[in-house]
């Protein structure tokens, strides 16, 4: 027994229904997903305090305290400085080290970069930045206090301070050299 | 931590031309379809989308973090970097691969695919604003990406229209030229054209020319020389 054929009309009057589901399932996936990559929480509420405290020498690796922290920041107002939170178990953190260190060498005396390493074994973070090879500035967050304060969410995590003091920008996961660029050049405006 | 900013964007770089290839179909497409319907334009990418993503990814991390290499969880974060060139050249080969392994004519496969694609990488260019903001040179027409207090001209958006532009063009070409390798050629100039100019506005960090901008005027001058030498080469046969 012979099938009948479906025509090509009855075809298209199948597809057309079902490509416009395809449509909008596409559409409100990508909208879901891009509303969540859109929704980014509120910068957290802090602004460094306290006496001003030398920025770190070149290429050292100190462990620190919030205060002291705090202390950094206070002591470089007058320049923006851009905040690096950072683990040695983290690949994007390592990834984008570099491109910060181009940044403190592009910057340097306009900008300050500044790494913090948090939730680490210290011994094993500095073996990290041996074998980086970095130069700019890096402090080891000792109590956990530093990231808590900053209300860090995510490693790497980078936060743009104002020439103020003020937190501008925060960006979490690895940063893109557009952004960081974007970020440094509007900050010192 | 899922990266929804590119996570989105790769839902509308793929989705986009896979919707398009209902009206720009894949009629060479070297897979059998188990229904009467053509292959659409996931069939025949994915494998070499992941093939590019491996290749780009392996040549970051072997130029920026070769300590990474070997390590799976390093290497899966793609966010840290894909060299977009080596990604692009390692998908191309998957493709002519499949092209072969199916007995089609050399080049048919990518030339039918090239204008899919390049709508596939406009509109990953356009969901720049789901990723980091869309970022350019100040403007005051423009978004104002994140962090930033001034508004800025989309690049990537710009980018994007060129690209569309470029994707039309390429496929009335293919409609219109015998040489194959006329039509992949001109798609290469285009895209490595788009990225080379649009590079000069995007911030970048330091005085000199960044990787992607190398790159891309590299690739772009070579197949403008292809392009030359194949349409010269397909001029010369028709006579």
């Amino acid at each position: 027994m012979k099938h009948a054929t479906p025509d090509r009309s009855d075809t298209g009057s199948r597809l057309v229904p079902r490509r416009l589901l395809v449509v909008a399932l596409v559409v409100a996936l990508a909208g879901w997903v891009g509303w969540t990559a859109l929704r980014e929480p509120g910068l957290p509420d802090f602004f460094a305090s306290g006496d001003p405290i030398e920025l770190p020498a070149e290429g050292s690796f100190t462990s620190v305290s919030l205060e002291e922290f705090e202390g950094i920041l206070v002591g470089q107002q007058g320049r923006p400085v851009v905040v690096n939170i950072w683990a040695s178990w983290c690949a994007p953190c390592r990834t984008e080290m570099p491109l910060l260190q181009s940044a403190a060498d592009t910057y340097a005396g306009q900008a300050v970069i500044l790494g913090v390493a948090s939730n680490d074994d210290p011994d094993e973070a500095k073996a990290f930045l041996g074998e980086l090879g970095l130069t700019y500035p890096n402090v080891f967050d000792t109590t956990g206090e530093i990231r808590v304060s900053l209300g860090l969410t995510a490693y790497p995590t980078t936060y743009v301070f104002d020439a103020d003091g003020t937190i501008r920008a925060r960006v979490n996961g690895g940063i893109s050299e557009q952004r960081l660029a974007g970020l440094i050049e509007d900050a010192l405006g | 931590m899922i990266d929804y900013g590119l996570l989105a964007s790769m839902i509308i770089a793929f989705g986009v031309p896979s919707m398009l290839a209902w009206w720009w179909p894949l009629d060479d497409a070297p897979v059998s379809a188990p229904s009467d319907e053509p292959a659409g334009f996931l069939d025949v990418t994915l494998g070499p989308a992941f093939a590019g993503l491996a290749v780009g990814r392996l040549t970051t991390l072997a130029l920026d973090d070769p300590n990474s290499i070997g390590s799976l969880s390093d290497m899966l974060i793609i966010r840290s970097g894909v060299e977009f060139w080596p990604g692009v050249a390692a998908a191309a080969v998957v493709v002519l691969w499949a092209e072969r392994r199916a007995g089609l004519p050399h080049l048919s496969h990518p030339a039918a695919l090239v204008p899919l694609a390049m709508v596939g990488y406009a509109a990953y260019e356009a969901a720049c604003i789901f990723r980091d903001g869309c970022f350019g040179p100040d403007s005051e027409i423009g978004l104002q990406p994140p962090g930033v207090s001034s508004r800025m001209f989309p690049m990537g958006w710009l980018m994007a229209a060129a690209l569309i532009v470029a994707a039309v063009a390429v496929r009335a070409l293919a409609s219109r030229v015998r040489s194959r390798s006329v039509v992949v050629a001109a798609a290469t100039f285009a895209v490595a054209g788009v990225r080379a100019i649009a590079s000069i506005w995007l911030p970048h960090v330091g005085d000199g020319l960044t990787r992607q901008h190398v790159t891309s005027i590299v690739i772009a001058a070579t197949a403008g020389v292809v392009l030359t030498v194949v349409t010269a080469s397909a001029a010369t046969s028709r006579a």
